[in-house]
């Protein structure tokens, strides 16, 4: 998508950043870039490091080494920019809350704005509202919703923030399938205007609309997709789609990215079922 | 009952415990539904208990040394206002296992409450009415102390109800906006605090979780947004205390014990009636 030689603004810098827990690395010497409106997943294997790198973006730890800026600040200081989109089934599900409420606190500020909200937050919350289709519910508890349902109220919240990039932690964990395409349309349509970042548990083949993949597993390799062309296998995942190259991006850890092997080993399987072989993997 | 209404026109005591009670349900209602929802309430256990000290120092000190300006009222505010920060310190800075201090300071404060009253010469009911409260025996200048602990209780937290709001509900979201968690998580235990201290003047310090949580937990059921189980939780507190003085009113029972009693009830059929209109929506599906 932004592959041409268009100015490239970057978004987030990191450079040669690492990070532990009590000793044990968590990140190490890790470098990588994300420009403006891409579309950046974050794939990995569970305790690799990706929720470490998601909460460095938002600025809640901060690196033993090296550096990352979030639109050329500190990430404490980029906050108000970024969009955050927490793990839905996380929440209290008895806490009295309607769907309005819970997207209004994207117009919270710390002390400037006690008391009621302004009807301009008001207006904005009900916009967002809006465009994740689900103003005929607004008044409803939050606690009744489908998890997808509850996934696009706490998107419509981060988009409250008039965010320019959205990080979004699996979005697509305990949702139905039919939820997650509406979800990764809906992101795509997002994408167009900010910069999409989210982490996902295993997608299998990579949806045809990111621009990049972050492999983290300890290190991080960054790589961009190629599209692959065999009508077989679009026809057997009933969409296009996309799949991670590595024969010209340096992979640090081909051997250990538990992510690039299983992407790999789908790869030959939708192979093997069609006696052309799909694409131009090397 | 009947005769608890007769009484009330021609007892000052009686108009008083009705004026504390519903003064109290207002505080209880609000941040009560706070404490439920952050479920924070053995916290405001910790603090409750932890009162005993302050009221038994005070106690000591104005029988004892002669402070005669200093009533258990007065210890009880200090207390806990003591209690609400060393639990809020703790919490934030995170060295030590909360529930380990909520512990230690639940017990430190009776035992040091205990001993107070023990080196303090004069009846030992003062203990059962500061356990058990003591509704009955509320003075004028007490209606005034727990009226501007009311008022700074409720102002407190329909200012920043949104900021309280998203705190109880999402730490991590809230503090990404740029909002204050720490200070306001301090300012939440401080209003329970506040409202410990009006409560433990209704039903004492042993019984005040429950008048804290039931009437909240009960408008939990019933409201789908914080702001409405809080009318709801202190109407439904405002109905405890009033039925459960009148109840004891004319057999002598122990006010504070009926209305724990009173409220008690209640929570079980309601739990019970949700119950069985869950299933009846599951068996209708």
């Amino acid at each position: 998508m932004n592959e041409t030689a268009q100015p490239i603004q970057s978004v987030v810098v990191i450079e040669n950043l690492s990070f532990s827990y009590n000793g044990r690395p968590a990140l190490t010497d890790v470098t990588a870039h994300i420009n403006h409106c891409d579309f950046v997943s974050i794939v990995g294997p569970n305790g690799g490091g990706k929720t470490t790198l998601l909460k460095l973006m938002l600025g809640l730890i901060s690196p033993a080494r090296g550096s990352i800026k979030v639109f050329g600040k500190s990430p404490v200081k980029a906050r108000p920019e970024v969009g955050y989109v927490p793990q839905h089934f996380h929440f209290d599900t008895q806490f009295p809350i309607t769907v309005k409420d819970v997207v209004l606190m994207g117009r919270l500020c710390n002390v400037s704005c006690i008391g009621k909200f302004k009807a301009s937050d008001k207006a904005i919350a009900a916009r967002v509202l809006e465009e994740v289709e689900l103003s005929h519910i607004a008044n409803r508890p939050f606690s009744d919703l489908s998890g997808g349902q509850r996934q696009r109220v706490l998107i419509a919240r981060a988009l409250a923030t008039e965010p320019k990039m959205l990080l979004l932690d699996e979005p697509t964990a305990h949702v139905d399938i039919a939820a997650q395409k509406d979800l990764y349309d809906f992101l795509e349509q997002l994408n167009k205007k900010l910069t999409v970042v989210m982490v996902t548990h295993d997608i299998g083949f990579v949806a045809p609309f990111i621009t990049s993949v972050l492999c983290v597993n300890n290190t991080v390799a960054m790589h961009p997709t190629r599209q692959i062309t065999g009508q077989i296998i679009s026809e057997l995942y009933g969409h296009e789609v996309q799949f991670v190259s590595h024969d010209d991006s340096a992979c640090p850890h081909p051997s250990n990215c538990e992510h690039c092997q299983s992407l790999q080993r789908e790869i030959d399987i939708a192979s093997k079922r069609d006696t052309e072989t799909g694409g131009d993997h090397a | 009952m009947l005769e608890f209404f007769e009484a009330l026109g021609s007892f000052r005591f009686l108009q008083y415990a009705l004026i504390t009670g519903l003064l109290a349900s207002i505080a209880c209602g609000v941040v009560g539904s706070y404490v439920v929802t952050r479920r924070i309430s053995y916290v405001a256990g910790a603090i409750a208990h932890f009162i005993l000290g302050g009221m038994g120092a005070a106690k000591y000190l104005n029988i004892v040394h002669g402070w005669t300006w200093l009533e258990p009222l007065h210890g009880a505010i200090i207390s806990a206002f003591a209690a609400a920060l060393i639990i809020g310190l703790v919490s934030i800075k995170g060295k030590q296992r909360e529930d380990t201090i909520i512990g230690a300071l639940w017990a430190i404060g009776m035992a040091a409450g205990i001993l107070f009253i023990s080196q303090t010469p004069g009846y030992n009911e003062d203990l059962m009415s500061y356990l058990f409260g003591n509704i009955l025996m509320v003075t004028t200048q007490d209606i005034w102390l727990i009226a501007a602990l009311d008022v700074a209780v409720i102002t407190i937290a329909i200012l920043f109800y949104n900021q309280l709001l998203a705190v109880c509900f999402d730490e991590e979201f809230a503090r990404l906006r740029g909002i204050n968690v720490e200070l306001y998580y301090l300012l939440l235990l401080i209003l329970t605090a506040m409202t410990v201290v009006l409560l433990v003047t209704v039903v004492g310090i042993i019984l005040v979780i429950a008048l804290m949580t039931l009437p909240a937990a009960i408008a939990g059921h019933f409201t789908k947004s914080l702001g409405k189980m809080m009318i709801l939780a202190s109407g439904l507190s405002l109905l405890f205390t009033t039925s459960g003085l009148a109840l004891s009113y004319g057999p002598n029972l122990p006010a504070g014990a009926t209305i724990i009693i009173v409220a008690g009830v209640t929570y079980v059929v309601t739990m019970i009636f949700k119950g069985v209109k869950t299933r009846n929506r599951i068996v209708n599906k």
